[in-house]
């Protein structure tokens, strides 16, 4: 038996690493910015809490329905992408994340501003889950993420990403058509997204529309940047690390914010790839101690920064 | 509707796209030399009004907080660019526009720890009352608004066009290579259009604190977000387009919310707006198809 409140933070850990692997699809890998992840996590915590609550669907058929629909979101929200890019494609997605929060709070079938409570809890062959057993479906989500975003990264797909990302341009001169690839990513990332958010749905059990505004959207952000954006490893060790720290020390949950904004400051002007990231220093540290660094880099040769 | 109620949202349509605008103007205009998102620019902006409202305190005179505030918050916008900004330039541009969103997030708390969590009232009582005229009234604070914008916007003109300063930001804002090379002070141009553009925002945070009578740490918040949708529609970098977008949106605002019954928030009418109009004209209203 452990902690009930261990299992918390270990649960919320788990849900944030899901929602940064999202972002790092969309931003890590295809290089869109996107400030308003929170839109795809909420799409898939309000669907899923509708569906259960309202139309009485059980957990498990309503994850996949919220899923879809985030998916669907990420669709919807990538077409503009078609059309702007870079420090347009940011100020659209800030736009977005307020448009969506802004109809949750207006539009009374979504709750309005107090949104949607006694989301039941999670049941598995006619027995509820207790929190331990729902932080072991919550890993298993993380786990079932992971490899999406491995087998996204290391396919032709996530070839055809990451050259989206390092050269657009270049990149459909080759053959590759970039708006497909550019959809693909903000579905597969949006879909990630709203899975985290169904199981933060499930676990908070009460969800407001501030829960996925523009706020949480950069707190995500601010994960991924710290860890490593664009890897794996980074997106989960950001969002257990910045999950971490305020459970942590009393003095920095007050002052959360601002010990948030000096990290991102801090870390943008020292080590912009993140802790973990690659040609990070800590990452090198570590390549070297495991002696997995067998390539010798010429000197000056640096691995691709991002983007 | 009576012609009176007309004339009234024309004013508070006209203030509001003024204060739009003196924000929008200071992000193009770095946008222009740096080609970076100022997302702290609403931080920034919301220091202005702190610190107008302490030195109103202080001293007891507006004109002393006005000036105090616009110099003090014009060294603080140079400040960022120091600090921040100059070392992460020619690194990728993400780094920049995440950079700028942690110093957003630092200044809003900060204002929270130092000042309260709650709203502050700005009491001015010259400005507080309204004016009457033509069977309308509307607050005198609008018209110190606009007179003020105005007066800014002349004044920025003329700095910006006939004086040396001026002819660097101009230069710096073309082709920052090529003014290097023609033996301007860069890194001075860039400094001074930080300052500048600082100090506008931190005039259009005062007149906004008197206006609603409260100055609170997220204030600068939802204002900053539009000042970025209306760089990118007035396009990028372009002062003039920022502008005309700013009184666009003042006016679609005040309209649309009075005399229209969708079931969202102003900001989010606001932002929907934002949003088509991106989608449609990506260019901006002013740029030239890439």
């Amino acid at each position: 038996m452990i902690d009930a409140y261990l299992v918390t933070v270990l649960t919320l850990m788990t849900v944030w690493s899901i929602v940064a692997l999202g972002l790092n699809v969309i931003t890590g890998l295809s290089g869109q910015f996107n400030l308003g992840i929170g839109v795809y996590m909420g799409t898939g915590a309000y669907v899923s809490a509708i569906l259960t609550t309202q139309s009485g669907l059980s957990f498990w058929e309503a994850m996949p329905l919220a899923v879809g629909a985030a998916s669907l979101m990420g669709l919807l929200t990538g077409l503009p992408a078609l059309r702007v890019r870079e420090d347009s494609l940011a100020v659209l997605t800030i736009g977005l994340v307020f448009v969506f929060e802004s109809l949750l709070v207006y539009l009374p079938y979504f709750g309005g501003p107090v949104g949607i409570s006694k989301i039941p809890r999670v049941a598995l062959a006619g027995q509820q889950l207790g929190n331990e057993q729902f932080l072991l479906l919550a890993l298993c989500g993380l786990a079932v993420a992971s490899a999406i975003c491995w087998y996204v990264k290391n396919s032709w797909l996530g070839l055809a990403l990451e050259s989206i990302r390092e050269d657009e341009h270049a990149t459909s001169v080759i053959g590759i058509y970039p708006a497909r690839f550019k959809l693909y990513a903000f579905a597969i990332g949006g879909g990630l997204a709203g899975l985290g958010g169904v199981f933060y749905a499930h676990f908070m059990r009460f969800i407001s529309p501030y829960d996925f505004g523009f706020m949480p959207s950069v707190y995500v952000l601010v994960m991924l940047v710290f860890g490593g954006i664009g890897t794996i490893r980074g997106a989960i060790f950001g969002a257990v690390v910045l999950t971490a720290v305020p459970e942590l020390f009393r003095a920095v949950q007050e002052y959360r914010n601002l010990v948030n904004g000096v990290i991102l400051i801090l870390m943008m002007l020292y080590q912009p790839s993140g802790l973990l990231g690659r040609g990070s220093y800590l990452w090198s540290l570590f390549q070297r101690m495991s002696g997995s660094a067998t390539l010798v880099r010429p000197a000056g040769v640096s691995d691709a920064q991002y983007p | 509707m009576s012609w009176a109620t007309l004339g009234q949202q024309f004013v508070n349509a006209l203030a509001l796209g003024s204060v739009y605008a003196m924000i929008a103007v200071g992000l193009a205009m770095i946008y222009g030399v740096l080609r970076i998102l100022h997302i702290a620019h609403a931080g920034v902006y919301t220091a202005g009004a702190y610190l107008g409202l302490y030195f109103f305190h202080l001293t007891g005179s507006f004109f002393v907080a006005l000036a105090g505030s616009m110099l003090l918050t014009g060294l603080i916008g140079a400040l960022i660019e120091r600090v921040v900004y100059r070392p992460i330039i020619p690194k990728p541009r993400i780094v920049a526009l995440i950079a700028s969103i942690g110093i957003f997030i630092c200044l809003s708390d900060l204002f929270r720890i130092l000042a309260g969590p709650y709203q502050l009232a700005f009491d001015y009582p010259a400005l507080a009352g309204e004016i009457r005229f033509l069977g309308m009234s509307a607050p005198s604070v609008d018209f110190a608004i606009i007179a003020g914008t105005a007066m800014t916007f002349g004044g920025l003109w003329l700095l910006v066009q006939k004086t040396r300063i001026g002819f660097g930001i101009r230069a710096v804002a073309q082709d920052i290579e090529a003014a290097k090379m023609m033996g301007i002070d860069v890194d001075r141009s860039i400094q001074a259009v930080f300052f500048l553009s600082s100090a506008v925002a931190a005039f259009g945070a005062i007149m906004v604190g008197v206006l609603y009578n409260a100055v609170y740490p997220s204030m600068g918040d939802m204002i900053g977000y539009k000042g970025l949708a209306l760089i990118v529609i007035g396009g990028f970098g372009n002062m003039m387009g920022a502008v005309i977008a700013a009184f666009v949106l003042g006016f679609a605002e005040t309209f649309v919310t009075t005399y229209s019954d969708v079931p969202l928030s102003r900001e989010g009418i606001a932002m929907f707006m934002l949003v088509l109009l991106v989608m449609i004209r990506p260019q901006g209203l002013m740029g030239k198809r890439a």
